[in-house]
């Protein structure tokens, strides 16, 4: 029966183009058009942004950091469809790394979109480097939320 | 003959003191050939004149108070070298000049004029070409920025900054500005009492107008035309805009005016028109809306569900593809004797108010808010017929949202 062998060969594949226009990788910001999930804004500047991907697959974007935590601190979606969190590396515009595991800084140099003015960095060097020249705090993924809670509620 | 002397040294002292504010001349062809050298040696008060010609010069560094007017109108380039005119002096006057192509930059924001930490600046009758920024205000206060024309040619959204940009300023005043091309024509971050007027910002390549956290500022008769993606204002209260233009905003993400967390604030007697949406609502309260026209937009009005309290009092809408669209079934705001040109009542007593009330909001309009693809049915008979059904027994759309008082004629 060579006809149903193809439909078979036909169904595998649909489902591996389906399974694969589903996959959860690399998410992006199409900065200049996608608008963030918090604040509306057009996302425009390259040095800041954030993703919150969520277990079904659907990617929240985001202008800034704070926008981010905003968002996910009101709880918006449930915590437990959170798949993945990611926010814009400031010294490589457009690239997105793991919140979780990013080094923050907060400073009034960074002239961050929603007036936080902080900034994410992939490791220790490429924040001090930063901290060095124009100071600021240093903080974690967990010193933020709890900075930025605590801003929310004043 | 003793007073006589007194007063003769008093003058004299007088006529001194005047005449020790001297006049400097920049010219490529006089003894002062760059205005590097003219501000290192003027004395506060001076008055720095530049004669035409071309100048490749940044960084210029104005740290005491000084008049620096062009004459013939001067070019001063920046080279995409760095920031062009930076001030951190009071009371500064910097006018009639040309200045071009201050650098992009990665953490500083260069500008054309950045003024910082100042009080009591005018810029005016200056032209701004291919910065950065343009003109950069932080940390000041009581200054004015009048009269200049900002143009940029940028593509990229990403690489372009802002026209005239306030950071932390209070009491600025700018009026009859031409800005085009920038990133957002007008921004504001934390601005308190900023007057906004006759000013035109059109071809920006987002925000014609951008604001955040800028209490009690007033907008009028400025326009915005044709930017990317119209205007934005967002978490401020006590805003007033009155008299403006906010036309020719197309494109999925671009509004008139979108008002985001806005409240106790007036939008009095604007022109919404052709527009995607004209006035987007969301988490707004006691705003009020009224004398304004909105003509020809795509949607007039989006009012959000978590808006309330807020007026829509005696405006046009005339030929908006939908009047008023919403996500909610509930409504606390009031709608009250608007002009809508699509209200098709009776009005038997002949008291220039409609007999029976409008429902604004079409049910197709709902549909399309839930379902945005099924915009293709827009003009077609079976969704006519769906509209017509719907205002006679509403039940997928509001019940509450409705305008008792129509007025059947438009409103002068």
């Amino acid at each position: 029966m060579p006809f149903s062998r193809n439909i078979v060969y036909l169904l595998l594949l649909v489902e591996v183009i389906l399974l694969s226009s589903c996959s959860k990788e690399s998410p992006k910001i199409n900065y200049g058009h996608d608008l963030c999930s918090e604040c509306s804004m057009q996302i425009m500047d390259t040095k800041y942004g954030a993703v919150l991907i969520t277990k079904k697959g659907k990617a929240y974007k985001f202008d800034s950091i704070e926008c981010l935590v905003d968002f996910y601190l009101k709880n918006v979606i449930p915590r437990d469809e959170d798949e993945s969190m990611w926010v814009i590396d400031f010294t490589k515009p457009k690239t997105l790394i793991k919140a979780e595991s990013a080094i923050y800084i907060r400073n009034d140099h960074f002239h961050s979109p929603m007036g936080i003015n902080v900034a994410a960095f992939i490791t220790e060097d490429a924040a001090e480097k930063i901290m060095n020249r124009y100071g600021g705090d240093k903080l974690s993924w967990t010193d933020l939320l709890k900075v930025l809670k605590i801003k929310r509620l004043m | 003959m003793k007073q006589f002397s007194s007063l003769t040294i008093y003058l004299l002292f007088v006529i001194s003191s005047t005449s020790i504010s001297k006049q400097i001349i920049v010219n490529k062809y006089g003894s002062v050939k760059t205005i590097h050298a003219a501000l290192e040696i003027a004395s506060v008060n001076d008055k720095i004149i530049i004669k035409s010609g071309n100048y490749n010069e940044y960084n210029l560094m104005v740290n005491k108070s000084l008049d620096i007017i062009g004459d013939g109108n001067p070019v001063i380039n920046g080279e995409n070298k760095g920031e062009v005119f930076t001030v951190r002096a009071n009371d500064v006057i910097i006018e009639g000049l040309t200045i071009k192509n201050a650098a992009e930059s990665f953490l500083s924001d260069n500008a054309g004029i950045k003024l910082d930490t100042v009080k009591n600046c005018l810029i005016k009758n200056n032209k701004l070409i291919n910065n950065f920024f343009a003109i950069y205000l932080a940390n000041s206060a009581d200054c004015q920025v009048l009269n200049n024309i900002i143009i940029a040619h940028g593509n990229s959204e990403v690489t372009s900054g802002n026209g005239i940009h306030l950071w932390y300023c209070k009491n600025i005043k700018i009026e009859n500005n031409n800005i085009s091309g920038q990133r957002d024509g007008i921004y504001f971050e934390f601005v308190r009492n900023a007057k906004i007027v006759g000013n035109i910002s059109h071809d920006n390549l987002r925000y014609g107008l951008h604001f955040m956290f800028s209490d009690s500022c007033e907008y009028w008769k400025n326009i915005f035309v044709h930017n990317g993606a119209g205007v934005a204002v967002m978490y401020t209260k006590f805003v007033n805009m009155h008299d403006n233009y906010f036309t020719d905003n197309w494109g999925a993400a671009s509004y008139g005016v979108l008002l985001k967390e806005i409240e106790y604030s007036q939008i009095e007697k604007n022109n919404f028109e052709s527009n995607t949406t004209g006035l987007y609502l969301e988490g707004c309260d006691h705003i009020k809306v009224d004398h304004n026209e909105f003509d020809n937009n795509g949607w007039a009005i989006k009012l959000m569900a978590n808006s309330e309290v807020n007026t829509f009092i005696s405006n046009n809408f005339i030929g908006n593809s939908f009047d008023i669209a919403t996500n909610s079934m509930q409504n606390f705001n009031t709608f009250n004797g608007n002009y809508w040109s699509k209200y098709s009542g009776y009005d038997l007593n002949k008291d220039g108010v409609g007999d029976i009330p409008f429902r604004p909001v079409r049910l197709f309009s709902i549909m399309v808010e839930q379902q945005p693809t099924s915009l293709v049915l827009l003009h077609s008979f079976f969704i006519n017929l769906l509209d017509a059904a719907e205002s006679f027994i509403p039940a997928l759309t509001p019940p509450a949202l409705m305008d008792n008082s129509p007025i059947m004629r438009k409103i002068n």
